[in-house]
């Protein structure tokens, strides 16, 4: 069997946490990716140059996340696993990771 | 001996003038609630309770597709992962016929038979 690509995992809590953040950057990439996984059906391999640039991307911005806001990213998660995953709930941690993110992480990216 | 007068003559307990009065032997109950009263009281409950319970009804509806449409978001990110881990472990190429996902953990990769990961 061969290794499976070592990709930083991140829970869904704090995906969904970071999903504006994410979509502010990476949101172009998903949805050609989205629009490729429509138009050439859910074969993995015929939108694979997609999956790597949305991977990559989110990755990247994961990554700067944890670095320069992880507080904030780990109180949106532990709101969210505390309230069932009820996002609804966690808007407060939200806000606050989405204003840490435009004044530390997206300077970088414009 | 001196406390009977056994020469009183005898006189009998009779009624006062006019009788005594009537005496209350039958049930008493307050007036009882109109039919239409009972009618309106319970309808009433009944459509305030309806009201309450669709105006929630529709909140929550509308908190569930608040949910799904942020669940939504994050759902390309997981979707190129899976892709991406899938094409990287073996597996076998199905994609001639339909696509299924990936299902297979550890534990049962150790039952497939191994010429799959050669490919």
């Amino acid at each position: 069997m061969s290794e499976q690509p070592k990709f930083q995992r991140y829970t869904r809590g704090e995906l969904i946490t970071a999903r504006d953040s994410l979509w502010t950057v990476c949101g172009e990439s998903m949805l050609a990716f989205e629009k490729c996984k429509m138009e050439k059906g859910d074969d993995p391999e015929a939108c694979l140059q997609f999956s790597i640039a949305v991977m990559g991307c989110s990755s990247k911005i994961m990554r700067d996340l944890t670095s320069k806001c992880g507080e904030y990213l780990k109180a949106g998660s532990s709101c969210l696993n505390e309230n069932n995953m009820r996002s609804l709930e966690c808007d407060k941690e939200k806000l606050k990771l989405d204003e840490c993110f435009t004044s530390k992480v997206l300077p970088k990216y414009q | 001996m001196s406390g009977l007068n056994y020469k009183q003559r005898w006189v009998q307990d009779l009624p006062p003038p006019g009788g005594y009065p009537k005496l209350e032997y039958g049930r008493k109950i307050p007036p009882p609630i109109s039919g239409y009263w009972v009618f309106g009281i319970t309808f009433a409950i009944m459509g305030v309770g309806t009201v309450i319970f669709f105006n929630d009804k529709i909140e929550r509806m509308n908190q569930e597709k608040e949910e799904k449409k942020r669940l939504s978001m994050i759902l390309p990110i997981l979707q190129a992962e899976n892709d991406i881990n899938f094409l990287a472990s073996s597996h076998q190429n199905v994609y001639t016929t339909r696509w299924m996902p990936p299902q297979i953990q550890k534990r049962q990769l150790t039952l497939l038979p191994k010429e799959w990961g050669k490919n």
